[in-house]
């Protein structure tokens, strides 16, 4: 039997250890492979079921408030992403991780027709991060969406709590 | 009094206020003091500190009690060596509350780790740390990994054509069936 193709973005520091635990419980099972941000260098190293990389620019917000660069910075991590995925051609993409995620599962969703698999950072107990609320808006039923604390539930209609990885 | 290993992280960042408030209490304390200051600048002058390490898990071993940030990467790892522990939310950070929801709800769960608020108070919560007795933490439970595969398995996988002729196909023949049937 094939494998079915997973796609993972990957975030930084505590986003990435969140995923990886997921994937370690998940198994041998599925055929993945990583997405990593350019500036992240530690994430690759606690990879431990192998998979291909790929690197796209950094989108990552922080501190910006200026759109102009804003946009700056996601117009090539766009095409970038769009390139990437045309050779992976995933089935279903995980993400949990920071804006690096974000337009890689809006594009994964609407371009190829990848179901969207997210959940939200373990910090978040009662209110919701700016990263969940932006790819909520693009949630439809067949994806799945989910919360690591029980309060979190009422304010993403869809989601379900699933116990936390901690 | 005997003297007693502590230990300070905070993390990737910096904290600033914390290795500040730590390095003025350290006269104070008798004990040994180490702390990892990350990318902070302030260099703390009346206790050994260094800025990162690949591996912390050496320093937790040594230590009788552990201060650190309220990164969740952090805390779990620290809850799951069973030391003592006390926990100080970073608001220097860009997301500044994070933290402070995140530590308040654990807290309430576990009596794994002790949640400072202030950080004036921290002189206060080592004091008390000393007497009060360190639960060690259960991790909870997490069923995330099966309701991914559960859902991979339950999606719908795209309908060849050839397929969907056969079902139309499949389909007449019912009705036909079931025609014949009222006859």
């Amino acid at each position: 039997m094939v494998k079915p193709k997973i796609a993972i973005v990957l975030g930084s520091g505590g986003h990435t250890t969140q995923i990886l635990r997921l994937v370690d419980k998940l198994g041998n099972k599925y055929n993945y492979s990583y997405i990593i941000a350019n500036t992240d260098h530690t994430s690759k190293k606690h990879i431990r079921i192998p998979g291909k990389i790929y690197y796209i620019f950094d989108t990552r917000l922080k501190t910006d408030t200026n759109i102009f660069k804003i946009i700056c910075k996601f117009v090539p991590s766009t095409i970038q992403t769009i390139g990437i995925l045309l050779k992976i051609k995933p089935k279903f993409i995980i993400a949990c991780g920071p804006a690096v995620c974000q337009h890689v599962l809006i594009l994964a969703k609407y371009l190829f027709g990848a179901k969207m698999i997210f959940f939200e950072s373990w910090v978040r107990v009662k209110t919701k991060s700016f990263t969940g609320k932006l790819v909520y808006s693009f949630f439809t039923k067949n994806d799945l969406m989910m919360v690591q604390w029980k309060p979190l539930v009422k304010k993403y209609p869809y989601s379900k709590f699933v116990g936390r990885l901690g | 009094m005997n003297t007693k290993t502590i230990f300070v992280t905070v993390g990737t960042g910096k904290f600033e206020s914390l290795t500040k408030e730590m390095d003025n209490i350290a006269p104070k304390l008798n004990d040994q003091i180490t702390i990892q200051i990350g990318s902070g600048k302030y260099e703390p002058k009346n206790c050994k500190w260094f800025r990162f390490s690949p591996n912390l898990n050496k320093h937790y071993a040594q230590a009788d009690l552990i201060i650190a940030h309220g990164g969740p990467g952090t805390v779990f790892e620290i809850l799951d060596t069973g030391k003592k522990f006390i926990a100080c939310a970073n608001r220097d950070r860009t997301d500044p509350l994070h933290q402070v929801e995140f530590l308040e709800a654990i807290s309430k769960e576990t009596k794994g780790l002790m949640y400072c608020a202030k950080i004036e108070d921290l002189f206060k919560f080592i004091q008390k740390s000393r007497k009060t007795k360190f639960e060690q933490y259960k991790k909870s439970k997490c069923w995330m990994d099966k309701e991914v595969t559960t859902f991979i398995k339950t999606t719908p996988k795209k309908i060849s054509k050839f397929a969907l002729f056969k079902k139309l196909i499949n389909s007449y023949i019912n009705i036909a069936k079931t025609l014949t049937k009222i006859k």
